[in-house]
């Protein structure tokens, strides 16, 4: 910012901005409420597509309609006016996106071609069918009027966009938004379970193509006003956002319109703010970035989340550890009894233990040590002594003999029941316990409640033979 | 219809970019991975923009290069996405293409609008302004068919110096792991030769129609015959008689079927990649429902019988 120049340009930038957002002009707004009703019609819709592992779909069924385009124009200038019907060129496009989405499927019930290449396929070869038509459509010899210009159908223009188009598409994304609705139990099974829902006797086949009708007709709606490439990005873009947020079928659905919604205003603002930004593009881009961040903060999948999980998980571990060998300490000990009628009500706890010798056989350091113990010591689970000295709460050893019993009855039931050596036992327990709790060890405790009689602890089964 | 140069030229360079599509191809369709193609002849875009700008030109190989670093970039997206998100594999390319394909797009609207990137032009493909050109200014041998030969020539030696790690990483990379035939290298070897067929390709046949000649062909082979060698032999005669028949019937007869059927008068030729897409189609259906009829009564020999239980499944 040391020219003056672009000073200049900064601020018209900012007052381009505000203006946009403030009062956008007629234009503007036409062009806001058609890319923000499509944006939201298309997240929805993408999250059954996403569902379903076939997000790429919407690919196929903008890229197959360019043949159905080319031929209704062609008979529409033989047997009707002539010129571009946008009528026309939608019924066309509607009957070869259509016709796409049903070669997907038949290759795939005819042969052992996957997914990825049936829906490749239909897909590049209609498109080279339009690209045919599209050549004869253009050619001399015909010379029809309004042929010039007919590929760009595909790439949409937002800029251009007319009230009546935007009108169009806030009908159609509400047309789509309300059929789902009506069927939203429907289809959410259709997305999980076909065969449950065919089971139930509902009419699954009818529910998909009336899925994919909906589908087909917001894609096709889009593709004449934003382009193929912005539709198809409307389609995958929000729902794997969402997902990165939340599990729950109706959240995602939710976020998905929201992240559609919101991306498009954005990219339409963008566009209309920087000189020469296509909005197609800064639409994708905007929705791009929304996924980003989502992929970092999302609650969910997001990378915080995640690393959040994994530090409380090993925090919590480490506890477990630290309380169960103090307890194996009292063990040996011997102050501890091994069998019913346990007494810790008395003096038990008042022994004061060595963290830093009890832990000497772990490699922590030192300082890890101490987090270790001063959180439990927050938790009221022990109580810091003199040096490096601890002594056990009465809830502390209770947690403590839970925690041991867990340990050493699943390391019992590894041992008999997983043939797994003792001498390795203790390792492979040491890695699984993030999955075993109280209830697992109740259950394996019942497993054995023939042999461990009233024992509330079983002895460490690798180091056998000494609860006899 | 009168044959010359330029026709002999076109048929050539038709066939011998339709046969290099064919070899990254079958590996594509085996680890199901079709639709990477596809990304990549969108995820190009960016990569041929800062080529450009990096270059100043529009013919060097610094678009090539920018090109298939793009391809591979979108590739490497993809896979990441899947892995540290868990985005479902085709979300993941949905993902990654359609934003690199858009950073392109504004990139050279932005920075490069003088230079006439048509879109028309790199979607659709022109193989006869590519050797028309050519012929015109002295004869030889057109360029384009030069980088057909080049591509087919760096893919059957790829194919053939890789057969073994490309097998084991197509249908177990986790074995190929123990066996060490580096299933990543080997994978990220397959998606450098992906991109620099679908950009060598689609200067002549149109980024989309690329991907008619990488996977059709193979997947028609696919359906006849089960052992890889034979199914890369089978892909690539495929691919020539497609493209053979494609380039024969583009030269009127399709054009005018067309034009007739709807009451027209002739037009000339058409669009050679949209008519060898439209034959490797035909070929498809064909060879589908001919294996279908077969199939529906099997002769009762021993050899049949396990296609007959796979159908009844």
């Amino acid at each position: 910012m040391n020219s003056p120049d672009s000073w200049i340009l900064a601020s018209s930038w900012l007052d381009r901005l505000i203006e946009a957002v403030r009062s956008p002009s007629y234009n503007l707004k036409v062009i806001y409420l058609g890319v923000t009703s499509l944006g939201l019609a298309a997240g929805v819709c993408g999250c059954f597509l996403l569902f379903r592992k076939r997000s790429l779909l919407s690919d196929t069924i903008g890229h197959s309609t360019l043949p159905g385009v080319c031929i209704a124009f062609l008979l529409y200038a033989r047997w009707g006016s002539g010129g571009k019907s946008f009528i026309a060129l939608m019924i066309g496009a509607l009957i070869t996106g259509w016709l796409s989405v049903r070669a997907v499927q038949w290759i795939k019930n005819n042969s052992k071609i996957k997914e990825d290449a049936a829906l490749a396929i239909p897909l590049t070869v209609l498109y080279g069918l339009g690209v045919v038509l599209l050549s004869v459509v253009q050619d001399s010899n015909l010379n029809l009027q309004g042929s010039s210009g007919l590929e760009y159908y595909l790439f949409g223009m937002v800029a251009s966009m007319i009230q009546a188009e935007a009108i169009m598409l806030a009908v159609v994304s509400l047309g789509a938004l309300t059929v789902i609705s009506l069927f939203f139990k429907e289809l959410n099974c259709l997305s999980f379970d076909e065969d449950f829902v065919a089971s139930q006797g509902l009419p699954h086949r009818w529910l998909d193509e009336v899925l994919m009708l909906t589908c087909l007709t917001v894609t096709i709606a889009g593709l004449q006003t934003v382009g193929l490439l912005m539709i198809m990005a409307a389609f995958i873009i929000p729902p794997a956002t969402a997902r990165l947020w939340t599990d729950s079928m109706p959240w995602t659905l939710a976020i998905a319109g929201f992240v559609g919604a919101t991306g498009a205003l954005i990219g339409a603002i963008a566009s209309a703010v920087i000189f020469r930004l296509p909005a197609g593009a800064a639409i994708i881009l905007a929705s791009a970035l929304l996924f980003g961040f989502s992929m970092l903060f999302g609650s969910r999948k997001g990378w915080v989340v995640r690393q959040l999980k994994v530090a409380r998980l090993e925090k919590r571990l480490s506890e477990n550890q630290l309380l169960r060998d103090l307890f194996d300490r009292l063990e040996a000990q011997q102050k501890v009894r091994l069998l019913a009628g346990l007494d810790f009500s008395s003096d038990l706890a008042r022994v004061s233990l060595p963290v830093h010798d009890i832990l000497k056989d772990r490699d922590w350091s030192q300082r890890k040590e101490r987090s270790v113990a001063r959180s439990l010591s927050r938790q009221n689970l022990l109580k810091f002594k003199r040096g490096d000295f601890v002594r056990l709460t009465t809830q502390g050893l209770e947690r403590a003999i839970e925690v041991a019993r867990t340990h050493r009855l699943t390391e019992l039931y590894l041992i008999e029941h997983a043939d797994v050596a003792p001498a390795r036992v203790h390792q492979y327990v040491e890695k699984i316990e993030e999955i075993t709790g109280p209830e697992i060890a109740s259950d394996i405790h019942q497993l054995f409640s023939n042999e461990l009689e009233q024992a509330l602890i079983p002895a460490e089964p690798h180091r056998g033979g000494d609860t006899s | 219809m009168n044959w010359n140069i330029i026709d002999t030229w076109l048929l050539v360079t038709a066939s011998l970019i339709a046969m290099a599509c064919v070899l990254p191809g079958v590996f594509l369709l085996l680890s199901r991975q079709s639709m990477v193609a596809h990304g990549i002849a969108h995820a190009v875009l960016p990569g041929i923009v800062i080529g450009h700008l990096v270059s100043g030109g529009v013919e060097t190989p610094a678009l090539l290069t920018g090109a298939i670093i793009a391809g591979i970039l979108c590739t490497v997206f993809t896979r990441f996405l899947h892995r540290f998100s868990g985005v479902e594999e085709g979300a993941a390319l949905g993902i990654s293409f359609t934003t690199l394909f858009a950073i392109g797009l504004i990139m050279q609207r932005l920075l490069a609008d003088h230079v006439h990137i048509e879109p028309s032009h790199v979607l659709f493909g022109n193989l006869e302004t590519a050797i028309f050109q050519v012929i015109l200014e002295g004869g030889g041998v057109p360029d384009a068919a030069w980088r057909g030969l080049f591509a087919l020539a760096i893919n059957l030696v790829f194919v053939g110096f890789f057969f073994k790690e490309l097998t084991i990483t197509t249908f177990d990379a986790a074995h190929g792991d123990t066996v060490g035939a580096r299933p990543r290298l080997t994978y990220y070897l397959l998606m450098a030769m992906s991109a620099l067929t679908c950009v060598i390709a689609f200067e002549a046949v149109g980024s989309i129609l690329v991907v008619a000649m990488i996977i059709v062909p193979p997947a028609i082979a696919s359906l006849l015959t089960k052992k890889l060698k034979t199914l890369v032999a089978l892909s690539l005669l495929i691919a020539l008689f497609c493209a053979v028949t494609g380039y024969l019937l583009s030269l009127g007869f399709l054009g005018d079927t067309i034009s007739g059927a709807m009451g027209f008068p002739k037009v000339g030729s058409t669009n050679t990649a949209g008519g060898i897409s439209v034959v490797c189609g035909i070929v498809f259906v064909v060879t589908l429902i001919t294996k279908k009829l077969a199939n529906r009564n099997p002769p009762h020999t021993p050899g049949q019988r396990h296609d007959t239980k796979k159908e009844n499944e």
